[in-house]
């Protein structure tokens, strides 16, 4: 176990650097570079500039595996290098905009586990009953809604009918307003949360059936505990293990609808800057995007496996 | 392949049975039957399929043509579906784009299909080092969120030229590639959104290709097939792609919800195909959007072409999971 842990662990670091590889050798194909928008930009007022000498000043016209080289040892030093232009570091861009997706996407997740946890685990004890096939409808719609629907009939019924209910026109963060944060992010998060309900419900409930046909169940109504107490104490436990790893799993889904959701409803998070970074040719930025969403995830899978096996001792890694 | 044994029984036991079409009908009916939902999504996919091979004779009016005296009116009986801000009738753009939701579907399932079978296959019959090292492969590539991947391809890919997977020139097709009655012209276009949204899928495919491999491996008749002196190439594709033919068909199925799904993100984030050639993602996000206020058909329309075919191609995928194969339930 102890050295399954470990193995897993060693192949976290060449995972992450690889992500990072992969990401700034298709940048490297990206036609026009952040070069061409600044020469385009200084035209009016410095014709003697070119190219290669933004490139060269930029550092762009190195190779591309030096180029990454250099920008990793910057990254273990904690500096994620700067933007081309507008004299922002890609690391304090970093810093604010991180906390914006955590907290959409945390809210999500909270939201989500609150609904579709007692629903999945009521359709499951009265199967076949009327709440059983509503839960269960409404999980397959929940699954095929995009969120992006979802936001736009959001947004015009909202803006015709119920306008209080529209984020304010500026994001605030959590520590400076969180009344209008909230306004702000009650909206996306109870969205995303829509999408990832449907499936934890789905799996919660067909966990919850699969265990209440065990025979230590049997035994537990048998030897006349409450139904209550049969489920509290000896289902739900055994059945919530594998929606442990559900939600490992669903965390890219997440971090996905996250750029969806910060696009329509202009948060400034993670998502906007991978998308801003795109268009203005910003490649740092949208390396360290990759770098923290790739660590992210590689850790959460890591950890949800560990704690998979641990919570479940049946579970054995060779 | 007939063995002497089979020669002579199979005579009889065809006599004994009714004949194949009937047998094959009689099956259809069943599924029908004990999977409503999942007949449901094929005839959604079977609708969506004539529409988009169709759509050229379905459309009332040309994609592009503006009626300015009439735009924005809503649903009535010349412009079925309304028209957009420019007057142009929404039905007929509707229909246009069922050709990109399909082109782009069956083309990246298609892709996938193929990719994760060569890589999840390989990876799990020679296991070792090749193994090893795909998989670590496969680490990194399944280590982000598809869109990421997607969005950085589409940026690098997408705004070249309007050759193959947007590299170089396409074929001479006008002045705007966009313009035509066919997706054909803008499918060098979609080639890219195929490429890269085959790819990310192929990742995952074959993780689950990779898995099954490794527990088919081991029984007793591929032992059995190699003492016979069967090459490689020979069990893997007479003994172990047949067993893994109904795995690939779920999967392309499943995965034909998720392509749809992510082709019209792209799109309505505008990453997608390029107007004036229609896709639903991109008419939910520059009609809907834009104009739905007082205009709700513009954007309820495109939003539930796109969930009746999500919802329809899930279900499929979930009923011929468990007809195929029950074993699966719940990989997803």
């Amino acid at each position: 176990m102890r050295q399954y842990i470990l193995r897993r662990a060693l192949l976290i670091v060449p995972t992450i650097l690889g992500v990072t590889l992969l990401i700034s050798a298709i940048l490297q194909l990206l036609p026009g570079n952040v070069a061409d928008i600044i020469l385009a930009e200084s035209a009016t007022f410095n014709d003697e500039l070119t190219k290669e000498q933004i490139e060269d000043d930029l550092g762009l016209n190195k190779f591309f595996l030096v180029q990454w080289g250099q920008w990793l040892g910057g990254v273990a030093q904690g500096d994620f290098g700067e933007y081309f232009r507008g004299g922002k570091t890609v690391t304090s861009e970093l810093k604010a905009r991180t906390p914006v997706t955590l907290q959409l996407t945390g809210m999500a997740l909270v939201l989500s586990l609150l609904i579709a946890l007692p629903i999945g685990v009521l359709s499951a004890v009265r199967q076949d009953s009327p709440v059983d096939y509503v839960a269960r409808s409404s999980a397959i719609f929940m699954l095929a809604l995009p969120g992006f629907f979802l936001a736009t009939i959001f947004f015009i019924l909202a803006g015709q009918r119920a306008s209080f209910l529209l984020p304010p026109l500026i994001y605030e963060n959590l520590w400076d307003d969180p009344w209008s944060n909230l306004r702000h992010m009650w909206a996306p998060a109870v969205i995303l949360a829509f999408a990832l309900a449907g499936g934890v419900m789905r799996l919660t409930r067909g966990q919850m059936l699969e265990v209440l046909r065990q025979d230590y169940v049997r035994t537990a109504q048998a030897k006349g505990l409450r139904e209550r107490t049969v489920i509290m104490r000896h289902a739900l436990k055994n059945a919530f293990i594998p929606v442990i790893t559900l939600i490992g799993t669903q965390i890219p889904i997440l971090i996905s609808g996250s750029v969806v959701l910060e696009t329509i409803f202009v948060l400034p998070g993670l998502g906007r800057m991978l998308l801003e970074g795109l268009t203005q040719r910003e490649y740092l930025a949208v390396l360290a995007v990759n770098l923290v969403i790739a660590s992210f995830i590689v850790v959460t899978n890591f950890v949800v496996d560990i704690l998979y096996s641990y919570l479940d001792p049946r579970i054995r890694y060779a | 392949m007939a063995t002497r044994e089979e020669a002579l029984i199979l005579p009889a036991l065809e006599q004994a049975l009714p004949p194949l079409w009937w047998r094959s009908l009689a099956s259809i009916g069943t599924f029908i039957r004990r999977k409503p939902l999942g007949a449901f999504g094929a005839l959604v996919l079977i609708l969506t399929l004539v529409i988009a091979v169709f759509s050229p004779w379905i459309a009332r009016f040309p994609y592009t043509e503006p009626h300015f005296a009439d735009a924005l009116t809503g649903p009535n009986s010349t412009y079925w579906f309304g028209t957009d801000n420019l007057g142009r009738d929404f039905f007929s753009r509707m229909v246009i784009g069922t050709q990109i939701t399909m082109l782009v579907g069956l083309g990246t399932v298609l892709l996938s299909a193929v990719v994760s079978l060569l890589v999840g296959g390989l990876s799990g019959y020679y296991g070792g080092r090749t193994d090893m090292i795909m998989q670590r492969l496969v680490d990194v590539w399944v280590a982000l969120p598809a869109i990421f991947l997607l969005l950085t391809f589409l940026a690098v890919l997408g705004t070249g030229g309007t050759g193959f997977l947007g590299i170089g020139r396409g074929p001479n097709v006008g002045l705007n590639p966009n313009h035509g009655d066919w997706a054909w012209f803008t499918f060098f276009r979609s080639t890219v959104v195929i490429f890269t949204l085959g790819a990310i899928l192929a990742g995952l495919g074959s993780r689950i290709i990779r898995g099954a491999v490794l527990s088919i491996k081991e029984n007793p008749y591929i032992e059995a097939a190699r003492a016979l002196g069967a090459t490689d190439v020979r069990v893997m594709l007479h003994y172990i792609l047949p067993n893994i033919l109904p795995l690939l068909i779920i999967l392309a199925t499943l995965n034909l919800g998720i392509a749809v799904l992510a082709e019209a993100t792209i799109s309505f984030l505008g990453f997608g195909i390029q107007p004036p050639f229609p896709t639903w993602g991109q008419m939910l996000a520059r009609d809907g959007r834009e104009h739905g206020v007082g205009h709700e058909y513009l954007m309820l329309i495109p939003g539930a072409a796109i969930f009746i075919c999500v919802y329809g191609f899930n279900m499929l995928g979930d009923a011929l999971r468990d007809v195929l194969d029950p074993r699966l339930r719940g990989f997803r």
